[in-house]
């Protein structure tokens, strides 16, 4: 019997135009946790299609405890009890964990359920495992860490050997990040096999016994974790030297441009308002970042500054002008760039090519259009000159159509597009999320340069590392309120995840902002 | 080399040689259908109705003629779509603009442009309510248009019957259920025929293709070149990141069904102002609206596709006829159905297709890689 | 993108069912015959309906059929005019060892006949049997365009489309009906039979469809008056050709206020009527054809004999080497009780009748043939009546 329970040797896989996987090999051993590590459009998600049966390869071939499988489809997979927790989940919105977990292989006796024996497992795994859920509440009315619990139970009650986690920590808090590291020791303590697919080096070294890398399609190489570091991988991942430190020049501060004035905004969820009377400023030339919890009321708090949805009450001033109740249009116009936090629901129309994105926000200024006729010239000339100046990637230049391409150049593309925009000020909103450290470096500093050119910059984020690493001035959001104001270099993590958690606040600071 | 390949990779070629397609094996299967019926006739059958279109000027004249309110109605169904809205409402607001165009003509008598202009309010206000009610109550435009189509239909026949005017009885004759025959209530009120019945030696034939074509014309440009374009159908693709680019897409959305609409109330007015068909006061929804639906389909909503699909269906439905007797007239409909069904799998076709220019390119993309393995790597 | 191909294959779906809907046609022929075949109850009828037997018979390669039928707009299984006509084409032709076939114009226009009418003298038609008033403007436009071809029109005369000229060249010969007489017949044998509320559906207001309610009116008042009885009749136009709610409402209400036998006379009106009487337990007469095998409750049918007809004026023809004789070239034949070309069907089957007799109906058939019952053809005013009392509807 061989050493390894799943091999893929010399897979390459190709899309027009481009090479996905350019001869790969990946081994993973019995009850270890092997990190597949790559940027963005790297090739790590075609590469577990591959394995899933989702594409076929041109070449190469996947070994099952040294015997060559063909993997026609997810069945196959499923039979060679290969699971899988997908970046985006597969779930039912509409029924319970419980027949989610059982979709697929249902307990049955002539065509009628029988639920009871699969509720019995389905507690026992999850007690055994720590994984705490309600079998009978709706996929719709959980949240995300508890839909990615039942995604993990679903392969449990399968008797899955072989889990592959892709991207899983990409929509957990800090906490559940630290239960799902301490689930996987679990799994593996049993025996069972973990591919987990990230970006982030933090994870890997917490958590992952080797490493295989990707870069464009190419493999890189495999390593053991015990032998390298953070800036070894990052290396390899990259190709080049990255510098996790985010370099500022001294600040300038300058007039203020956004000042918010006691703003209110109903939840569309519940009867208690989302935002609760929140005043605070934003001068040229820095970086404010409104910290907290993801449902706090960052997500209505951003609306309603840029215009997606009214506010109850409160003033918001632009520049010394009231632009509370003028139209989205009229907001950007007056200088607000806004990055927001669903790049594929807000950001992109996704069908639309790259050039056709690049001028969302301005295709009916005169440089675009002639009476009401659009310069394709015009539009392509400086859609080329912004996917050069930003480096977005794509298959076919400034015609390739959105959705085609990788999170990360898509990200840019907004961030190219919004910042050529020469707003007074910049609102982004979770810029980095699910990007991987070349990006995140990158777009840091177009944040940076902005607020380093007198820029207001408003950046709203989640993650404690990037508003310790960016931002001049925090603002620590709890349930709609602020809690609290910090100088980043005169706290802590921990100090600001103890208000975040709503466990401490300032008091009168929430009432008189910044 | 590398230009043949983007054009034979490049999306219109493909759906268009996917449309292409579907009628080859639509057409294959008719044939197949053909000997099953009747054997002995299959291939004669099978040569008129793929020959009798361009057999001879007056077959051309009749493909012409029917070819344009199905253009309309594709267009209709076609536009709204490209902007991401489904009009299945087309058949009502094509019978509305029927009932404006007539009423025009005969009620008040006025001139052919005027009965199509009124064709134009009629459709786009049948239009503009299930957008409305899309756009501001959030309601399916599917449900208000079906609930539309009977409503217009209804109202049609209701205002018809109290309309003694309109009548074909009140003009000559016995007919109470039908209106009246344009001949003989107002000449003026039918579509110029500009020498063109009497150069094809058809009575069908007059100048609404070429309205047709020019309007399908249009309507591509408004939705490739203008802005407006470009906003309705990035309402259409997403209605959030309109909204987040500050676009007003409630707005958007009635003025699409406005103009989706206003298209299929000229399909109306085209076709009853032609002067040889008159409204039939039946209680049932009429079939050309929703024919515009297979018409846009097979052209993947494109409106310069749609004039050639239009063409298409009109071109084949007059051969079909042309197969009587030896074939029932159902027989053509059952061959169309096929090709349109087949052009619904027109995605997994295009991936076929795609394949196969691959496979057959693939052997000279290997070459030229192998020759400049540079140039591979310019990035 | 999964979603948009279930999208784009449900529309597939929809425009395909759309499509079977098909055709814009409707609206018929003379009493208000009429084939639409996009409701659902009309399905029901064919189904119902002996399958004309043949669609064509085989040519002699070349030459094409000889014998052609153009349907008005509806199809040729309609279980009324297009049906009748055809099985006496198809009688004729087979006894004579002629070539024969039918036609379907692609819409519902004047246009579209005179069209599909030139596919069929392409095809080598000699002789064009043309069923329904519909076809007056388009025999007059290609009759003279045609004067090879021998045009045989039923129920109808040819006129200009605004009804300005009426002429009829010498290669057409045109078949009426007296529709009063086989009105007569069947008011007078229902009444005979005991029933005393009737009702008289009619189709769209034209002529054929008053002589045949005055026919009635004329019928049930003589019946009444030799058996001493009141008879109440409902009177009423549905201006339609085609079944629909509003004349199932109306029948359900006049069967549940008493009413046991409507007359429903005009196309496909009856199912709707139909559909009534069997809720209510009711009875029907049908019209044009025997409707025996269209629906149980048929009592009997006020027949005209269209097959017969068409039987008698082609054998004429090829009694005169395929030209039209002279007595009836250019000319139009009234049909009545005389010539049998009226009446109720006798066969054992649809003669549903309690107590009235085939030999009673018989003799009052020769009255009328005799001249010793006359009816009046006129379509002016109602008839005036005795014993009976007429409750006219709007």
């Amino acid at each position: 019997m061989s050493e390894y329970v799943i091999e893929m040797l010399n897979i390459t896989k190709e899309f027009p135009g481009i090479k996905a996987n350019d001869n790969i090999t990946l081994q993973l051993k019995k009850g270890e946790v092997h990190a597949l590590l790559g940027e963005n459009g790297a090739g790590k998600s075609t590469l577990m299609s591959v394995l899933f049966g989702l594409y076929q390869p041109e070449k190469g071939c996947i070994k099952k405890n040294g015997e060559v499988v063909k993997i026609q489809n997810p069945n196959d997979a499923n039979a060679l009890n290969i699971g899988m927790v997908h970046q985006h989940f597969k779930l039912v919105e509409v029924f319970t964990v419980l027949d989610n977990i059982i979709l697929g292989v249902e307990p049955n006796q002539m065509g009628f359920l029988k639920k009871t024996e699969a509720r019995q497992k389905v507690m026992e795994l999850s007690e055994k495992y720590g994984l705490k859920v309600d079998p009978d509440a709706r996929i719709e009315d959980i949240s995300v860490g508890m839909q990615q619990r039942v995604e993990i139970l679903k392969m449990l009650y399968r008797d899955n050997e072989i889990l592959i986690f892709d991207e899983p920590t990409a929509v957990l808090t800090p906490q559940e990040i630290d239960e799902l590291m301490e689930i996987m020791r679990c799994f593996t303590k049993e025996g069972k096999s973990i591919l987990f697919i990230t970006h982030k080096l933090n994870e890997i070294m917490a958590v992952a016994d080797r490493c295989t890398v990707l870069r464009k399609g190419k493999y890189i190489g495999t390593v053991e974790i015990q032998d390298t570091t953070k800036e070894e991988l990052s290396k390899m991942m990259v190709g080049r030297e990255v510098n996790f430190k985010v370099e500022k020049k001294k600040q300038k501060l300058r007039d203020t441009i956004l000042k918010v004035e006691h703003v209110t905004v109903a939840s569309k969820f519940h009867k208690n308002n989302a935002v609760k009377d929140v005043s605070f400023e934003v001068k040229g030339g820095e970086i404010v970042c409104l910290a907290g919890i993801e449902g706090n009321g960052q997500t209505e708090f951003v609306s309603a500054l840029t215009g997606l949805e009214k506010m109850a009450e409160g003033k918001i001033t632009l520049c010394k002008k009231d632009i509370s109740h003028i139209s989205i249009r009229e907001r950007s116009k007056s200088g607000i760039s806004h990055i927001p936090e669903d790049r594929h629901k807000h950001g992109l129309v996704l069908d639309y090519t790259l050039e056709e994105n690049m001028i969302l926000q301005e295709y009916w200024k005169p440089e675009f259009q002639n009476h009401g006729f659009m310069k394709r010239k015009a539009i392509r000339e400086y859609a080329k000159r912004l996917i050069q100046q930003f480096d977005v990637r794509s298959g076919q230049g400034v015609s390739t159509i959105v959705r085609s391409m990788s999170g990360g150049n898509q990200q840019k593309a907004i961030i190219a597009r919004e910042i050529e925009k020469k707003p007074e000020l910049l609102v982004a909103v979770q810029p980095t999320r699910g990007l991987d450290v070349g990006a995140i470096e990158y777009i840091h500093k177009q944040l940076v340069a902005q607020r380093d050119a007198g820029k207001g910059v408003l950046l709203v984020s989640l993650e404690l590392d990037e508003v310790m690493n960016v931002s001049d001035r925090i603002l620590v959001m709890y349930e709609g309120e602020i809690v609290g104001e910090f100088d980043p270099k005169q706290t802590t993590t921990e100090e600001l995840g103890l208000y975040m958690s709503g466990g401490k606040r300032q008091h009168g600071k929430a009432k008189e902002g910044a | 080399m590398n230009k043949t390949k983007n054009f034979l990779t490049s999306q219109s070629f493909v759906s268009c040689m996917a449309s292409f397609l579907s009628i080859l094996f639509g057409l294959l299967f008719g044939l197949i259908l053909l000997f099953l019926f009747n054997s002995e006739f299959a291939l004669r059958g099978f040569n008129k109705m793929i020959a009798t279109g361009i057999g001879s000027s007056d077959k051309l004249a009749k493909v012409l003629y029917q070819a344009a309110p199905l253009i309309m109605t594709g267009l209709s169904v076609g536009f709204a779509f490209k902007t991401g809205l489904f009009n299945i409402g087309a058949t009502g607001q094509y019978t509305i603009g029927a009932f404006c165009a007539l009423t025009a003509v005969i009620q008040f008598q006025m001139p052919w442009y005027i009965g199509l202009l009124a064709a134009v309010i009629g459709g786009a206000l049948w239009g503009a309510i299930p957008g409305i009610c899309k756009a501001f109550f959030n309601v399916n435009e599917v449900i208000t248009a079906i609930m539309f189509n009977w409503i217009g239909m209804f109202l049609v026949n209701l205002l018809i019957s109290n309309m003694p005017k309109m009548i074909a009885n009140y003009w000559a004759g016995p007919q109470s259920d039908r209106t009246a025959s344009l001949a003989v209530a107002n000449p003026s009120g039918m579509i110029p025929k500009a020498g063109l019945d009497k150069l094809m030696g058809s009575n069908y034939m007059n100048i609404s293709i070429f309205m047709v074509i020019l309007i399908a014309v249009l309507v591509y440009l408004v939705l490739q070149k203008t802005t407006f374009g470009y906003e309705l159908k990035a309402c259409g693709y997403n209605r959030n990141a309109s909204e987040y680019a500050g676009i007003n897409a409630k707005k958007n959305i009635v003025l699409s069904m406005v103009i989706s609409g206003a298209l299929a109330g000229i399909g109306g007015g085209i076709y009853y102002l032609s002067g040889t068909a008159q409204y039939n006061l039946v209680k049932s929804l009429l079939a050309a609206g929703f024919n515009g639906i297979p018409v846009a389909l097979l052209a993947s909503s494109n409106p310069v596709g749609t004039i050639f699909s239009g063409l298409f269906i009109s071109y084949i439905q007059v051969g079909g006829d042309a197969m009587q007797p030896e074939f029932a007239k159902e027989t053509i409909d059952i061959i169309i159905s096929v090709i349109i069904y087949l052009s619904a799998f027109s995605l997994l076709i295009q991936e076929i297709i795609r394949k196969f220019i691959k496979a057959d390119k693939g052997n000279v993309n290997a070459e030229q890689q192998n020759e400049q393995p540079k140039k591979g790597n310019r990035k | 993108m999964r979603k948009f191909a279930a999208f784009v294959l449900s529309v597939a779906m929809v425009a395909s069912l759309v499509s079977c809907g098909g055709n814009n046609g409707t609206n018929g022929t003379t009493s208000g015959t009429t084939a639409n075949e996009t409701t659902t109850e009309a399905n029901q009828s064919t189904s119902s309906q002996e399958t004309t037997s043949a669609q064509t018979s085989s040519p002699d390669s070349t030459d094409g059929y000889e014998l052609a039928l153009v349907t008005d707009v509806g199809n040729i299984d309609d279980g009324s005019f297009n049906q009748g006509t055809w099985e006496g084409l198809i009688e004729f032709a087979e006894a004579n060892n002629k070539t024969y076939s039918y036609y379907r114009p692609s819409e519902d226009s004047d246009e579209a006949r005179m069209e599909t009418m030139k596919t069929a003298i392409e095809n080598g038609a000699k002789v064009l049997v043309l069923p329904g008033y519909l076809f007056e403007p388009a025999v007059y436009e290609m009759q003279d365009q045609y004067p090879d071809v021998q045009f045989l029109l039923i129920d109808g005369e040819p006129h200009s489309a605004d009804y300005s000229t009426y002429s009829t060249s010498k290669n057409v010969y045109c078949i009426l009906y007296k529709e009063e007489q086989a009105g007569y017949v069947a008011g007078y044998s229902i009444v005979k039979d005991g029933y005393t509320q009737l009702g008289f559906l009619g189709g769209m207001e034209i002529p054929a469809v008053q002589r045949y309610g005055y026919g009635f009116l004329q019928g049930v008042d003589a019946a009444a008056q030799e058996m001493g009885v009141d008879v109440n009749v409902k009177y009423w136009y549905s201006q339609s050709f085609v079944a629909n709610d509003e004349i199932m409402t109306k029948m359900s209400s006049w069967f549940t206020e008493g009413t046991e036998v409507v007359f429903a006379c005009g196309g496909k009106i009856w199912l709707s009527a139909n559909a009534a009487a069997e809720a209510n337990g009711g009875k029907l007469i049908g019209v044009d054809v025997d409707q025996a095998g269209d629906s149980d409750l048929m009592i009997t049918s006020a027949m005209k004999y269209l097959g017969h007809s068409v039987v008698t004026a082609l054998t004429d023809l090829y009694a005169n080497n395929g030209v039209w004789p002279d007595a009836v070239a250019g000319t139009t034949s009234t049909f009545g009780a005389t010539e049998d070309m009226v009446g109720l069907p006798t066969a054992e089957e649809s003669w549903r009748f309690n107590t009235f007799t085939v030999d009673e109906y018989n003799k009052v058939m020769e009255g009328i043939k005799d001249g010793s019952i006359e009816v009046s053809n006129d379509t002016n005013a109602a008839p005036a009546t005795t014993k009976i009392t007429v409750d006219f509807q709007n």
